[in-house]
This record gives structure tokens, sequence and C-alpha cells, in this order.
């Protein structure tokens, strides 16, 4: 195995690694919130599941990511191929926007559905708003993706 | 009914005396009675003004107090008065209605009332302490003008008592009794006269036989 | 000021507690609630009451059982509320007005006769009455804080002691330590709503001395130094009517809220309003917690809301058994939240 291939194996570890943290972590915010506010009204579940399920899309672009990373160098075919430093780099860092897009959306997302299960608990009408303050946020993760599947596009060995 | 004297001049005239005083005596308890009874009237009038004041009071410390427990709360308002701060002090006096001794109360507040803190408590319980102040006065008020109704009321029925005694009982028994012996003492007089006359007559006739 | 705080959405560790206060606020009474508790004729009330505030009296008319019910509901929330925070300061922040409360009670129980303490201040204290009083006993300064064992030997080597003396005692002490651990705590929200309390205090206090006739050097014995207010304004304000007064404390937010109150009634009247629009300034101001998304705010704000709401209820509990009219309780409920 050359230098190469360790690089772009390690970028689809981070892209896979940093935005499914990015999830956990922001789905950890609004399952305690969702939880809490359920101990007082359980039947607003329907309600919060959505808000709860948000932040866990960047972990899912993340794995989208890391599968085309490992397709690209053939890993899921067993026919690997041969990679210069440099070309290495380059996978490397088309993982890189979905991975740190993707952890930081996740966590701020989760804190805004958090603050969107708050908003639902009080006014039970005004789930769309709070729907789409989290959408809001998702966007920037979309945008990471579309630049690393662009940059994936493009790459040719 | 006559009374139980000898029927003699002298007592005749210890008689008309106590007639006459009997008479003053009658007039100036009546005059007594008719001035209790007028007394009698303003304060049960005062009383009853009274009676409805202070169970209005009562209603209205209660209603305070009520507001006051509910703003401060209940433990809250145990400990504000569980230490007393005011000493209360009841003053017996008398007074004189119509040779009537009549009690009066006066009561000393010492110390300072509202002896609790300022955090927990609130001016729904300041208004509360004073009104029960004011209560405590309006009660010793009205219990000073029941005694003192309770006496005129006991006063009157005595001097009623004596004025009937003295108007139906004691000047016509006087009267019959002055009646009497006058009768009885003019009829001795008669009787004397005629004696004498008759015993002139048989002087004369014995003079005139030995003649 | 909240919303300059770096922290506002940072600390999600309150999370779970901030959204489940969030839920609970709806539940708590609003005015529409209120007003049907205090128009409803005798008959319907009770059953009224239990459908509004869940409270219940198991059939007995007794005003005595609701009342204790409705205390023990509030304890409950006081534990709730414990069990969210996470800070141990915070924690023991929240109960230090009843240990306080207690010891006022121990002092007196010692000094003059014996009192029955109240059930739910030793359930809401930090420490039970019969703990407290053995640590006070044996000098255990560690475990009661040397401020409140201080109070407690001061108060008990005094030889003339009022109720008075001891209760204004108590507060200070209270409030050294608070403002002791809110120093430490540095939080602006929580920092301020004492501040806020201190200063309605103090300004309740310069009305009353007024209204009781007594001497403005009064002033000084009962003045609590952690507001914003100086003493040198309550003082100047002390001889003004309450329209004066306001203009003395022009600076500070109350003055706004002394000149609202309704210039009609006699004097006594003017500070009961003037005590209950200062109340409900302060819920006003607990009210802007709502921007915190996480953060002890909101669940500390709950609290003394739900303080407020029970005192209305023990307020139309209390007065609706006294028979008092409709228009003269609204007099005295406090306002409303959310």
């Amino acid at each position: 195995m050359n230098s190469g291939l360790f690089l772009a194996i390690a970028g689809a570890a981070i892209a896979v690694s940093l935005a499914g943290t990015g999830s956990a972590k922001g789905i950890g915010f609004v399952a305690t919130a969702a939880a809490g506010a359920m101990s007082e009204d359980p039947k607003k579940f329907g309600k919060f599941i959505l808000l709860v399920a948000l932040p866990g899309t960047q972990g899912i672009y993340g794995f989208v990511m890391g599968f085309l990373t490992l397709q690209k160098i053939g890993l899921v075919t067993g026919q690997l191929v041969s990679l210069t430093l440099w070309q290495g780099l380059e996978v490397l860092f088309m993982n890189l926007p979905i991975a740190i897009a993707g952890l930081f959306s996740a966590i701020h997302q989760g804190k805004v559905c958090a603050a969107g299960v708050n908003l639902i608990s009080k006014q039970e009408g005004e789930m769309g708003k709070a729907l789409v303050m989290g959408v809001l946020v998702e966007f920037y993760a979309v945008l990471g993706l579309l630049v690393s599947i662009f940059i994936w596009m493009f790459l040719t060995f | 009914m006559i009374l139980a004297i000898n029927p003699t001049r002298m007592e005749l005239l210890r008689l008309k005396k106590r007639h006459v005083l009997a008479i003053r005596g009658h007039k100036l308890l009546k005059d007594k009675q008719d001035v209790l009874v007028r007394k009698f009237l303003e304060i049960i009038e005062e009383t009853k003004k009274l009676r409805i004041q202070a169970d209005n009071e009562i209603q209205s410390v209660f209603q305070s107090y009520s507001i006051a427990e509910g703003v401060v709360g209940g433990a809250a308002i145990e400990s504000l008065f569980a230490v007393p701060g005011a000493q209360t002090e009841v003053k017996f006096k008398t007074k004189t209605i119509m040779n009537l001794k009549a009690p009066e109360f006066e009561v000393e507040i010492t110390g300072n009332p509202y002896n609790y803190g300022d955090e927990k408590s609130s001016i729904l319980v300041d208004m509360c302490v004073k009104k029960f102040g004011n209560l405590l006065n309006t009660l010793l008020k009205l219990a000073e003008l029941e005694t003192t109704s309770i006496l005129l009321a006991e006063e009157i029925e005595k001097t009623r008592r004596r004025v009937n005694v003295l108007e139906y009982i004691l000047i016509p028994n006087i009267n019959e009794t002055i009646k009497y012996i006058t009768m009885k003492l003019s009829e001795m007089e008669r009787s004397n006269l005629t004696r004498l006359k008759k015993v002139k007559a048989m002087i004369t006739s014995k003079k005139g036989g030995k003649k | 000021m909240l919303t300059y705080s770096p922290e506002f959405v940072e600390n999600s560790e309150y999370a779970y507690a901030v959204a489940r206060i969030r839920a609970l606020e709806t539940k708590l009474i609003d005015g529409a609630g209120y007003n049907s508790l205090i128009t409803a004729p005798m008959d319907r009330f009770h059953p009224l009451f239990t459908e509004i505030t869940g409270i219940r009296n198991n059939g007995s008319p007794d005003v005595h059982l609701l009342l204790k019910n409705l205390e023990e509901s509030f304890t409950g929330h006081l534990y709730m509320i414990k069990s969210f925070i996470l800070e141990d300061e915070i924690k023991r922040l929240i109960s230090l007005e009843y240990d306080y409360e207690l010891l006022k009670f121990i002092i007196k129980e010692e000094k003059f006769q014996n009192i029955s303490i109240p059930y739910e201040l030793s359930s809401r204290s930090n420490y039970s009455y019969p703990v407290l009083r053995s640590m006070l006993d044996f000098g255990h300064v560690l475990d009661t804080g040397e401020i409140m064992y201080n109070a407690y030997l001061s108060l008990k080597n005094t030889k003339v002691l009022t109720g008075n003396i001891i209760d204004n005692e108590c507060d200070y002490s209270y409030y050294t330590e608070l403002f002791q651990i809110l120093f430490e705590y540095n939080n602006a929200f929580v920092t301020d709503f004492f501040v806020r309390k201190v200063d309605i205090r103090n300004i309740r206090t310069t009305l009353r001395l007024k209204i009781r006739g007594e001497k403005r050097t009064s002033i000084r014995d009962r003045f609590l130094p952690f507001g914003s207010i100086d003493i040198k304004f309550l003082e100047q304000g002390f001889d003004h009517n309450l329209e004066g007064f306001a203009a003395m404390i022009v600076f500070s937010p109350f003055s706004m809220i002394l000149r609202n109150v309704d210039k009609k009634g006699d004097e006594e009247n003017q500070v009961v309003q003037a005590e209950k629009l200062l109340e409900e300034d302060l819920v006003q101001y607990l009210k802007e917690s709502i921007f915190v998304t996480f953060g002890i705010e909101p669940v500390l704000a709950y609290l003394w809301v739900k303080e407020v709401e029970v005192k209305n209820l023990r307020i139309i509990l209390q007065a609706k058994a006294a028979g008092i009219l409709p228009e003269e309780i609204k007099r005295y409920v406090r306002g409303l939240y959310g």
C-alpha cells in the first residue's frame, strides 16, 4: 500500500466520523429536549420526531461521501487503484467540506431543533416554523456535500 | 289600709309630715325614673350602633387577616406573629350616672405592635394589625355600654317599684290613716262634748233640787 | 441583556430541563383561569379549583386541607426544579430562603415559647428542622455555613430580643449569603433578579414605615444594602407622598411603576397597589428568560413564577372562604405570566 491510498482512506474515515459525531451530538440535544417536553405531554411525540431526526442527515451525508470515496479508490470492488501522494491528498481534501460542515452544522442544528422543541411545547401550532429554521442550518451541510460531490465527479485518476 | 298606729294628735302631726315627705319623694323618684329611661334609651341606641359597627369590624378584620395570610403565606405569617410585640393593659374605672356606678374601660397598648421583619411581611399585615388594635377599642367600648345598660335597666326596675309603692300603697295608706285619725279625733271630741254637757246638766239639776 | 451573554445557547446541558419547563409553563394558570376562580359561586368553587389547579381536597370542604395540598404541590415543584439544576450552589440557593425561615423559628422557639414549626418549611429547607437545630446547637460551622452560624450566635447572645430584630437580622444574613453565592456563580440574570427583589423590599419598607408613622431614622435599621437604590434617596423621599417618592428614585425603573399607582384611594390603598405592581414587575422581569434556550434562567424563572401562582391561589382560596367580593379579590391577585 502506498501513502496516497493511505491518505484517501483517511479522508473517507474523517468524512464519516466527523459528520457522524456531529449528528450524534445534535440528535442528543434534540432528543433530551424532546424527552423533557414529552414527560409533560407524551402526545406530542409525532411532532417532535421530525425535529429529532433532522440533525441525523449530516451523518448520512458523511456516510455517502465516505462510500463514494471508497468506491473511487476501488476498495469496494477489491481492485485498488494506485495513487501518488498528491492524488491521495486530493481525495482527502475532497472529503473535508462535508466532514467539517457536517460536524458543525449538525451540532448547531441540534441546538436550533431543541429550541424548536421548546417552541412547539409552548405553542403547538408553530411546528412548521420550527422545522424551517432547522432546515436553514441543514442547507449549509447540503452545500458541503455538493462541493464534495462536485470534486468527486471531476476527479479522475 | 290603715296603718297600725295609735290615733292620737301626735301621730296625726307626724303622719301629715310623712305625707308631705312621701309626695315629695314620689315626685323626685318619678323624675329620676324619667331621666333614667331617657338615658337608657340613649345608651341602647348607642349600643345598637356600636354593635353593628363591631360586627362590621370583626368581619373586616377577619377578611383582612385572610388576605394577609394569602399574600404572605401560612408558614410565614405564623413566624411573623410568633413573637408578641405589644402588651395591652385594660384599666378599670367607674363613673356615676344618676347615682349609679357604671364601669369605664381604658385600654393602653404599650410596645410596638408591628413586631416583625419587613422581608416576608406586607402592608396588608400592617393594616391587619392596625385593624385588630381598633377592634379591641371598639369591643371594650361595647362591653362598657352593654354593662352600663344592664345596670341602668336594673336601676330603672328598682326605681319604678319604689314609685309604685309610694304611689299606690304608701300615700293612699297615709291618706286613709290621716282621715281615720281625724275622724277618730273629732269623734272623741264630740263624745267628750256630749259628756261634758251631760255632766253639766246633771250638776244643774242637782243644784236645782237642793234649792 | 441576556442576548449579549455568550453562553446563552452554549450551555446545552439544560436542554431537557428547559424543554420540560416550557411544557410546564403552558400549564400555569392564565388570566381566564384566575377570573373564573374569582367569580365562581361558592357552591361550584371547590370542584372548579380542583379542575383548574389539579389540587384535590378529597371531597372535604375544608379550606385548610386545600391550602396544605397547595403548599405540598409547591414543595414537589421545588424538588423537581432542584433535580433539574446541575450546580450545587444554585441548589443550595433556592432552598436558602427556607433555611433562614427555619432559623427564625429556631431562635423564636428558644427565646419565647413552644412554636409549632410548619411542616413545609422543614421539607423545603436544605436541612430539616431537627438537623439544623442540632447542627446549630453543636456548632457544626462547616455544615451550616459561617454566616448562618454567626447570625445564630449573635442572636442567641442578645439579651433583649424582639421579633423585628430576629427577622431583620436573619434577612440580612440571608441576603449576605445569597449575594456571596451569586457573586461566585456570576450569572447576570439571577443576580439582577435578587437585586431587584432587594430594591423592591427597600421601597416597600420605606413606604410602610411612612404609613405606620415612624421616624425617618428607622429606615436605617431596616435598610438592606444589597440593592441598586441608595439609602439616601429613600430618606429624601420619605417625607413626600407617593408621587414625590417616585420622583426621588427617578433613575430606577420602579419610579415609573410607582407613578402608575392609582392616586384616588387613601394612602394605605395606594401602597397596597404599589406593592402589587412592584411584584408584577418582578414577574415581568422573569419573562425575559424566554430568550434563553439552554440555561438555568428559565428553570429558576419558572420556580419563582410558580411561587407567585401559589400565592395567587392562596389569596383566592382565603378570600373566597372569608366571603370577600370578586372585585375586591382582584385588587390583590398578582400579575400573570406568559
